[in-house]
């Protein structure tokens, strides 16, 4: 990846960690068309489309701010395949059975394959680790929280009212059970690890 | 030995592991499959609980900006399809509008017509009288009896002229 160049659609990843409503509206101007009239297509309507869209769009956001996403191919293609990978996942979902698929439209581009597939694959991670977060007990998810929230652990320590150490340790063992729930999940298999 | 594992993994993450205790983890990663793939995963659930807790309320206002801005986009998108189907309706009113006068058009017309009197059709000619005949006199008087509409003394007359 890092021997890879940068491209220039870099700008709108960038854009978008930094909230900026113009590349936001670019975004829009530009590239969501092409999303609305392939899931249109496909036999989706304007509304799912949106939701699509907009939740792409914050994987997007999340992958660059936690992973430092970096762009090796044109934003165009790497956001339509995402958006249409993200859509043949919602029809699936819904059927439970075949979907016939327009197929015209499919990038040849590798590198956008490449980061598609990333982008994806940190989609999932995230789903689950949201999903298996909530199953923690309340003890453990309030740690948590403290925990990177207050930088400090003396300071969680403190607030919880426990000892620096046991508050240490608490926190290796929280994030452990969560990672063991992860683990048993039948979708782990699918992440790659 | 599992929680053990998740103390040291927080440690090493930490930077807290002591030079040995470093260089025996960076081995056991390298040799131990299962511990490697643990801790990849241990590693990459702190670093999405991290970004998640730390960024809460950027990534809130980051969520709230892109509903706005999707919302706007999508709302325009939506009417220009719908505005073509209110002229249709308003067309549909005008076509039952027009469509009710010619009914009752119609019945006027068919209710106007349809008991036909003896007046309707009640209508005469104004007799002619050629002039220098014999008889002119009674003729002249029969013909303006008719006229007058008095038909009895007019036949009268005519009968006696004749």
């Amino acid at each position: 990846m890092s021997e890879k160049k940068i491209h220039e659609d870099q700008k709108y990843v960038d854009g978008l960690l930094q909230n900026n409503s113009f590349i936001i509206q670019a975004i829009y101007d530009k590239f969501v068309p092409k999303v609305v009239n392939y899931i249109k297509q496909n036999s989706g309507d304007a509304d799912q489309a949106q939701d699509v869209i907009q939740e792409t769009i914050f994987t997007i956001y999340n992958q660059a701010k936690e992973k430092g996403l970096q762009l090796t191919c044109p934003f165009d293609a790497y956001f339509f395949l995402l958006c249409k990978r993200k859509w043949l996942n919602t029809l699936k979902k819904k059927n439970n059975k075949e979907v016939t698929i327009n197929e015209a439209v499919l990038s040849k581009d590798d590198d956008a394959q490449e980061l598609v597939f990333e982008t994806a694959l940190f989609e999932e991670k995230q789903a689950l680790f949201n999903e298996m977060f909530q199953k923690l007990g309340a003890a453990c998810k309030d740690l948590i929280k403290a925990t990177f929230k207050i930088k400090s652990m003396e300071e969680v320590a403190k607030s919880l009212g426990v000892t620096y150490a046991y508050a240490r340790k608490k926190k290796s063992l929280c994030i452990g059970q969560l990672t063991k729930l992860v683990q048993e999940s039948p979708k782990f298999n699918q992440l790659n690890y | 030995m599992e929680d053990q594992n998740y103390i040291v993994f927080d440690q090493y993450l930490q930077g807290e592991l002591a030079a040995e205790e470093l260089i025996a983890f960076e081995a056991r990663l390298k040799s131990d499959a299962r511990f490697e793939t643990a801790f990849k995963l241990y590693k990459d659930v702190s670093s999405h609980l991290q970004h998640k807790i730390e960024n809460e309320t950027e990534t809130h206002a980051f969520r709230e900006n892109l509903k706005n801005i999707s919302n706007t986009h999508f709302n325009k998108i939506k009417t220009p399809l719908e505005a073509p189907k209110k002229p249709k309706v308003f067309r549909l009113g005008q076509l039952a509008i027009a469509a009710s006068v010619v009914i009752l058009l119609g019945l006027f017309m068919f209710n106007q017509f349809s008991n036909p009197v003896y007046s309707d059709y009640n209508t005469h000619e104004p007799m002619t009288v050629i002039r220098g005949a014999d008889g002119m006199e009674a003729v002249m008087e029969a013909t303006k009896a008719f006229n007058s509409a008095d038909y009895i003394k007019a036949n009268d007359l005519l009968r006696d002229g004749t």
